[in-house]
């Protein structure tokens, strides 16, 4: 009896049938054999097993950590595998060592949730290309201002008395006289209107 | 004109100005609202680790983000419309200037009464007495007199040219074969300076407008001198 057709078998039947298939010795061909009985899914994921029943229409693996049982285990199905799997079902899980363990693992899923859950600093990386764009257009720029272009060095350079005179032509202009730069210069008393 | 590192608007010398300043506070104010609630969306969808895959539509959260755009929009366009037609009244000015420009100078006619015509070119830097403003001073102002309605025709003898004045909130474009009017009141006096807006050719930066705003008996005395030296 195929686990294939009938899915959601129940868990002491399916150990008993697979108990019996595990002592009669099988080999890949015959597990090939088995999937290929059933037609329905067979051409699209070949020889592995499905365990659970999503909302999906097409039976595929899919790591999410929103859906944490994918359809279909992602490893094929072997008969090494399915000896695992049955020292899994009966013994305790201290009798199985780490790597066989990591073996079952990664035989049912591909990514663990640490790894699916994992930074890949995407936008660290965006950023950092962006700032080298930018700041090769900034040297450009600068390079191009200080050699090519007219202009820059006609300005007079500053001068701290012509700037005084200047402010004393704005204020006496009263430029902006309602909230800027004369509007704090108390014209009665001839100073600022902080200074006390 | 405006101070060193002034960021926002000069102060208003026109009541079209005062309501231009008013609706840039109102409608930045709006804008400063949508971009901090933006913002903070931005971040909160960015730093979450929460995710729904599911959901296809919400019609509650759609009609609020719908309708509430567009009483903003509403909000704003009131105000707008208020200010345009307001800029569009043209009440019986006392005075009518021709404002033309040329490259690169603007030159004005006040012919209402008597024919009086002169050139308005920059001051160059090194002709400047100390304290004038660089770029800015002319020879001869456009001098009018406060508190009453002006009403300027602006034109071009060869090129575009744009007769703007922040301060009074006017910029009308000077193009060559046509006649644009646009009209303002000053409410104070003063001296308000603008720039040549369009450009022009090589010294277009190097065109500026001086109008300087004085009450009446001054005006009718510069007009008189004015005539006798022309």
């Amino acid at each position: 009896m195929s686990l294939l057709i009938r899915p959601f078998t129940s868990r002491k039947l399916m150990n008993a049938v697979i108990s019996r298939q595990m002592h009669s010795s099988i080999t890949t061909a015959d597990i090939e054999k088995e999937y290929r009985e059933q037609t329905l899914n067979y051409p699209f994921i070949g020889p592995r097993e499905i365990v659970c029943k999503t909302s999906r229409a097409t039976v595929t693996y899919v790591d999410d950590v929103l859906e944490p049982c994918p359809d279909v285990r992602y490893g094929v199905d072997t008969p090494e595998m399915r000896k695992l799997q049955e020292k899994e079902r009966n013994e305790h899980w201290s009798a199985l060592t780490r790597e066989e363990k990591r073996k079952l693992y990664r035989h049912s899923f591909r990514q663990t949730l640490a790894e699916l859950n994992a930074p890949i600093y995407e936008t660290a990386d965006i950023f950092g290309k962006a700032m080298i764009l930018i700041s090769i257009g900034i040297i450009l720029c600068g390079t191009v201002r200080k050699t090519a272009v007219i202009g820059y060095s006609n300005a007079p350079p500053r001068d701290e008395e012509m700037q005084k005179k200047y402010l004393i032509r704005t204020i006496q202009q009263g430029q902006n006289k309602i909230t800027g730069i004369a509007s704090k210069w108390d014209y009665e008393r001839g100073t600022w209107k902080w200074n006390k | 004109m405006a101070h060193p590192s002034q960021l926002g608007f000069q102060d208003a010398a026109s009541p079209v100005m005062e309501e231009l300043l008013h609706f840039h506070d109102h409608t930045l104010m709006i804008v400063f609202l949508i971009s901090t609630l933006v913002l903070y969306i931005i971040v909160a969808m960015v730093t979450t680790k929460l995710t729904n895959k599911f959901i296809l539509d919400s019609q509650e959260i759609e009609i609020i983000w719908t309708l509430l755009p567009a009483m903003i929009l509403i909000l704003i366009a009131l105000p707008s419309l208020r200010i345009l037609y307001l800029m569009d009244e043209i009440n019986d000015p006392h005075l009518t200037i021709k404002a033309m420009g040329h490259q690169w100078y603007w030159s004005y006619e006040y012919t209402d009464y008597e024919d009086l015509g002169f050139d308005s070119y920059m001051v160059p830097t090194q002709d400047l007495n100390p304290g004038q403003f660089r770029l800015l001073e002319t020879d001869h102002r456009m001098v009018i007199p406060v508190d009453s309605p002006i009403r300027v025709l602006v034109s071009a003898d060869d090129v575009l040219h744009s007769w703007a004045v922040p301060s009074l909130g006017i910029k009308m474009d000077a193009v060559p074969g046509r006649l644009n009017q646009t009209a303002f009141i000053t409410s104070r006096p003063g001296v308000f300076y603008g720039q040549c807006s369009e450009i022009c050719g090589a010294n277009h930066s190097f065109m500026p407008i001086v109008v300087e705003a004085v009450p009446l008996e001054h005006f009718e005395n510069w007009s008189s001198l004015m005539l006798e030296d022309a």
